[in-house]
């Protein structure tokens, strides 16, 4: 099962990287949408407001990003995927696949928005829990819209019906980020702050045990 | 006849909830003090009170401050009528603390309490001399009314129609739950019909919900919305099914769209549960029970308050069922003529 899943990720970024010019339209995304920030805001030196700004910007990466990812996929495809492969391997495939396209946009987005709204609200030792919760954040964010970007994908009305089943319960899951990141900008102790971060974790489990139970129903087509 | 039963118990307990929502009245309690500076030398207030009654118990009626643990005792000037009295007393040397409570008794309305009615400007720390000897307690109140909060008033008795709203709403989206489970392990086009029935009659009750909680805020807490994790659960919920709504208008194909709409749903409502449970216990919020724990024992509910909560928690539960029940034998009809044309 694991070569299975392994070989299916291979399979899903060698297809991401033929067609190149969606990968990079993603990424020419997030930098433009973080060098509109930087004209509109310049600087930034309060810790929320730069927090909440970078998961923002996360967030509507990761719409476009994994908003199509059941789009893309031509008819004789996936009727060989279906008689050769598991559901819920595919669907871990796919989760996973999106978790490190996520991680690697949201790293990006990261050094981006450093790089040119400075990084005034840091500390020395505030990065590593900061990239902590941006490495979960990302994990939960490609795990949620992943089930909900295959649901959408079978409804006849398009690409948008990602955004109107999505926001509504990424909503909870951001404003948990947001106070996560905050927190730790505002010099809230790590261990106050460890709660969120199980949550969060807890949360990404749950979601990736109800995407392996749910999803063989919208498999079969 | 024997369908009757609990359309009958329903329509008895919201006439019963609704006659007693409005009609029971509110304990006596104090609203506000004439001036809130207390000035060295003698100070005259007027003290105004609600439902009370200081006239008729002219003889037994008593006010007094307190500073920290000690009293202040002071005189009655004049009652002018059933709500207001006028006192006054001298400003004391010192005092523990520079704020002080109102205390009003009378033989009627027991102790009644107003907290940090008073700030005395340029007081000097200390013990107060000749702290007054007094006894506070708080006599039953006998009579049935209301609770008397601070900043609620008579707005208390919304308790009573925003509360069974969303307590109508969860029981009725997680019968769609239930359904779309069924759905799902053995597709029969029933179980579809109850699932959107039993959404679409979930959304009407979250709907009112929110605009009876929006009134209420915009009393007690000065806006029509707030930052609550309450109120972010309840707009999540909403926004969540208005997505099942449009996601069911999207698919053409009658069997698809019940498959896709049922794993929506499974999914939506276990993550729902999981946030709304969960998440209210990591932030403070505004709503009463806040601060760790979601339940509603600290609702300061009083035997006549949950004399009528109860049953309007009830009726209005049977109220939503029996609407979705009607509704569902609408959409049977509906779907059987569809598919005998």
């Amino acid at each position: 099962m694991l070569q299975r899943v392994l070989y299916l990720i291979r399979h899903e970024a060698r297809m991401e990287f033929r067609q190149q010019h969606t990968l990079i339209g993603i990424a020419l995304f997030a930098l433009s949408t973080v060098y509109l920030c930087y004209q509109a805001f310049q600087k930034i030196d309060q810790g929320n407001v730069w927090s909440s700004l970078l998961w923002i910007i996360i967030l509507f990466t990761a719409f476009s990003a994994i908003g199509k990812s059941f789009q893309q996929q031509n008819k004789g495809l996936r009727l060989y995927l279906f008689w050769n492969v598991a559901p819920g391997e595919f669907i871990l495939a796919k989760v996973l696949y999106n978790m490190l396209l996520m991680l690697s946009l949201g790293f990006l987005s990261f050094g981006a928005f450093i790089l040119f709204l400075g990084s005034a609200p840091f500390e020395s030792e505030m990065w590593g829990p900061y990239m902590l919760g941006i490495v979960l954040g990302s994990i939960g964010f490609a795990s949620l819209l992943t089930l909900i970007s295959g649901i959408a994908a079978q409804s006849d009305s398009g690409v948008g019906l990602t955004a109107v089943l999505g926001i509504p319960i990424v909503i909870p899951l951001i404003l948990l980020l947001n106070k996560y990141n905050s927190n730790i900008l505002t010099n809230v102790p790590f261990s106050e702050n460890v709660e969120n971060l199980a949550f969060l974790g807890v949360l990404t489990l749950g979601i990736l045990g109800l995407s392996y139970l749910l999803f063989p129903y919208l498999w079969r087509d | 006849m024997k369908h009757i039963w609990w359309k009958a118990l329903c329509i008895l307990l919201l006439v019963y909830t609704l006659l007693m929502t409005f009609y029971v009245g509110l304990n006596p309690g104090l609203i506000a003090v004439s001036s809130s500076t207390v000035e060295p030398g003698y100070n005259e207030f007027t003290l105004v009170g609600y439902n009370t009654t200081f006239e008729s118990n002219k003889e037994s009626i008593q006010v007094f401050l307190r500073s920290d643990s000690s009293f202040i005792c002071t005189e009655i000037l004049e009652i002018e009528d059933e709500d207001k009295v006028k006192f006054g007393f001298i400003s004391p040397a010192n005092l523990p603390t520079p704020s002080l409570d109102i205390y009003c008794n009378n033989n009627n309305d027991g102790t009644l309490f107003l907290a940090n009615a008073l700030f005395v400007e340029g007081y000097t720390a200390g013990p107060l001399e000749n702290s007054c000897e007094v006894k506070v307690e708080k006599d039953a109140q006998t009579a049935f009314g209301y609770p008397f909060q601070p900043r609620i008033f008579e707005s208390i008795r919304n308790l009573m129609l925003h509360v069974p709203m969303w307590f109508t709403m969860f029981v009725i989206l997680f019968i769609s739950f239930v359904s779309s489970i069924r759905y799902l392990s053995k597709p029969k086009i029933e179980w579809d019909l109850r699932a959107e029935t039993s959404v679409n009659v979930g959304l009407v009750f979250a709907i009112l919900g929110l605009i009876t909680g929006s009134i209420w805020a915009r009393f007690a807490w000065g806006a029509w919305w707030v930052n609550d994790p309450q109120l972010n659960g309840a707009l999540v919920t909403t926004l969540i099914y208005v997505g099942y709504v449009v996601l069911r208008a999207g698919i053409n194909d009658d069997m698809k769209r019940a498959r896709v709409a049922a794993v929506f749903n499974i999914f939506a409502y276990v993550i729902l549960f999981i946030l709304l449970m969960i998440l209210p216990r990591f932030s403070e919020g505004l709503h009463p029970g806040k601060g760790g724990n979601p339940g509603f024992n600290t609702y300061d509910l009083n035997s006549s308050l949950r004399a009528v909560f109860y049953p309007a928690v009830l009726g209005w539960i049977l109220l939503g069922y029996w609407i979705y029940h009607l509704r569902l034998r609408m959409n049977r009809v509906r779907h059987k003529l569809y598919y005998d044309e």
